[in-house]
């Protein structure tokens, strides 16, 4: 089966360790990686504030990935949120869906509302079984899940029934899963963008949470937390630096499980000082 | 110029916004919401008209959707102020990068990390599309 991975921009910049991990494990699920040729902007940062136009961005690599023949997974919130608005535009009789092709064919593209958009979490959900005949090695970690809020909500947009879905990948993993209040909260990431502050105290305040109530490991799944939670750690514990506690992205974490060792998978942590050539990727025993 | 003037003079987002029609001010939206919590005002301080700036201020999460039990708007209503309203100066950079190369983040040697990672290189979309996608100014100055 074909499928195109959409890192988004946070990704592609920050977290090429996610994409890579990311790749490994759904080429291990049997998936046929196909490559857009060119990567555009999602429109998340524009939005109807900026453009109204931001629709055409988000459209023109779904024309891309239909006209190879491929459905997308994505690794960030923002981004999934944004193509599954897009795509509903496509749903029915939207006025919206003629001028954006009229657009799109100023660049001879068109988009005909056929490619499915899934992020990971969903692309793992629905391969439980797989996935838990693929694991080699069970990690030696307490885990805190930090669920990615714009995969999940609105369930209008979204499309996910089960807002545990993220968690229930971890338990094929025979991963020691925590319980904490704020485990679905935002962490805070998109607050950086309009008061800093904000977004750094509401980081803190849930991996201190994480961290209260028994975890060792914070797995999340969207750029934007990871920038926050993990990039951003030396900032958050300026001045408690033995609070920090490692963050990884949900592939290294089932790439790791499924037995790859490869040293460019392991590069999490920048806030938390563990190079990236240490081979674990989460720093944990396997 | 701000980068608001390449919108299409037509909005293309023909959501409807009927925030204050079925609203019943039950307050779950403001108990939902992550950034009033937090000491700012917000989209949902708008829409129980407690204050009339705060469109810019959303971390996204969408619970104030969630909670809602009459199916109000948000996100349509939401956009409908931040058209009418300056982007956050702290904003301005990501929609310079997006309009000049089509990338939020200026990615300075990324082929170069990601051959030493393994990684295809990639090739990003070319600046003529990006202004065509956006109807016009590719690179304002923002």
């Amino acid at each position: 089966m074909k499928i195109a991975i959409y890192p988004g921009c946070m990704v592609l910049a920050r977290f090429q360790e996610y994409e890579l991990a990311s790749r490994k494990v759904l080429e291990q699920l049997g998936y046929e990686i196909v490559e857009l040729g060119e990567f555009c902007c999602c429109g998340a940062s524009l939005l109807p504030g900026v453009t109204d136009n931001w629709v055409n961005l988000t459209a023109y690599t779904l024309a891309l990935a239909e006209k190879a023949g491929t459905d997308i997974v994505t690794l960030c919130g923002n981004c999934t949120n944004n193509f599954k608005r897009v795509n509903s535009y496509f749903e029915g009789d939207h006025k919206v869906r003629d001028e954006i092709n009229s657009t799109l064919g100023k660049l001879d593209l068109v988009y005909g509302g056929s490619v499915k958009v899934n992020h990971l979490i969903e692309v793992l959900y629905g391969k439980r079984e797989q996935v838990a005949g693929l694991v080699k090695r069970k990690i030696d970690a307490r885990v805190a899940v930090s669920h990615p809020c714009q995969v999940l909500r609105p369930k209008g947009i979204t499309g996910i029934e089960d807002p545990n879905a993220f968690r229930r990948i971890l338990e094929v993993l025979r991963l020691d899963i925590i319980d904490y209040p704020e485990e679905h909260e935002c962490c805070g990431a998109t607050a950086l963008l309009f008061n800093e502050k904000m977004g750094i105290r509401q980081g803190r305040s849930k991996l201190e949470s994480c961290k209260a109530h028994g975890a060792n490991l914070v797995i999340a799944a969207c750029g934007n937390c990871l920038f926050l939670l993990d990039r951003l750690q030396n900032k958050i514990f300026k001045e408690n630096k033995e609070l920090k506690i490692p963050v990884t992205a949900l592939s290294q974490l089932v790439a790791f499980s499924f037995g790859f060792d490869d040293k460019s998978l392991s590069k999490p942590f920048t806030g938390s000082k563990v190079p990236r050539s240490t081979g674990s990727p989460t720093g944990f025993r396997g | 110029m701000n980068p608001k003037k390449i919108s299409n003079p037509e909005p293309m987002n023909s959501e409807p916004v009927n925030a204050y029609g079925e609203c019943i001010e039950c307050g779950q939206c403001v108990e939902s919401c992550l950034v009033l919590r937090g000491g700012e005002t917000s989209i949902v301080s708008e829409l129980n008209k407690t204050a009339d700036t705060g469109a810019w201020n959303c971390v996204n999460c969408w619970k104030c959707i969630e909670v809602c039990p009459q199916d109000v708007d948000i996100y349509g209503f939401m956009m409908a102020r931040r058209r009418k309203e300056d982007i956050p100066s702290t904003m301005r950079q990501s929609v310079k990068n997006i309009m000049g190369k089509g990338c939020s983040i200026y990615l300075r040697g990324i082929n170069e990390i990601r051959e030493a990672d393994g990684l295809s290189p990639i090739k990003l979309i070319e600046k003529h599309k990006v202004k065509t996608l956006l109807g016009g100014h590719a690179q304002p100055e923002v």
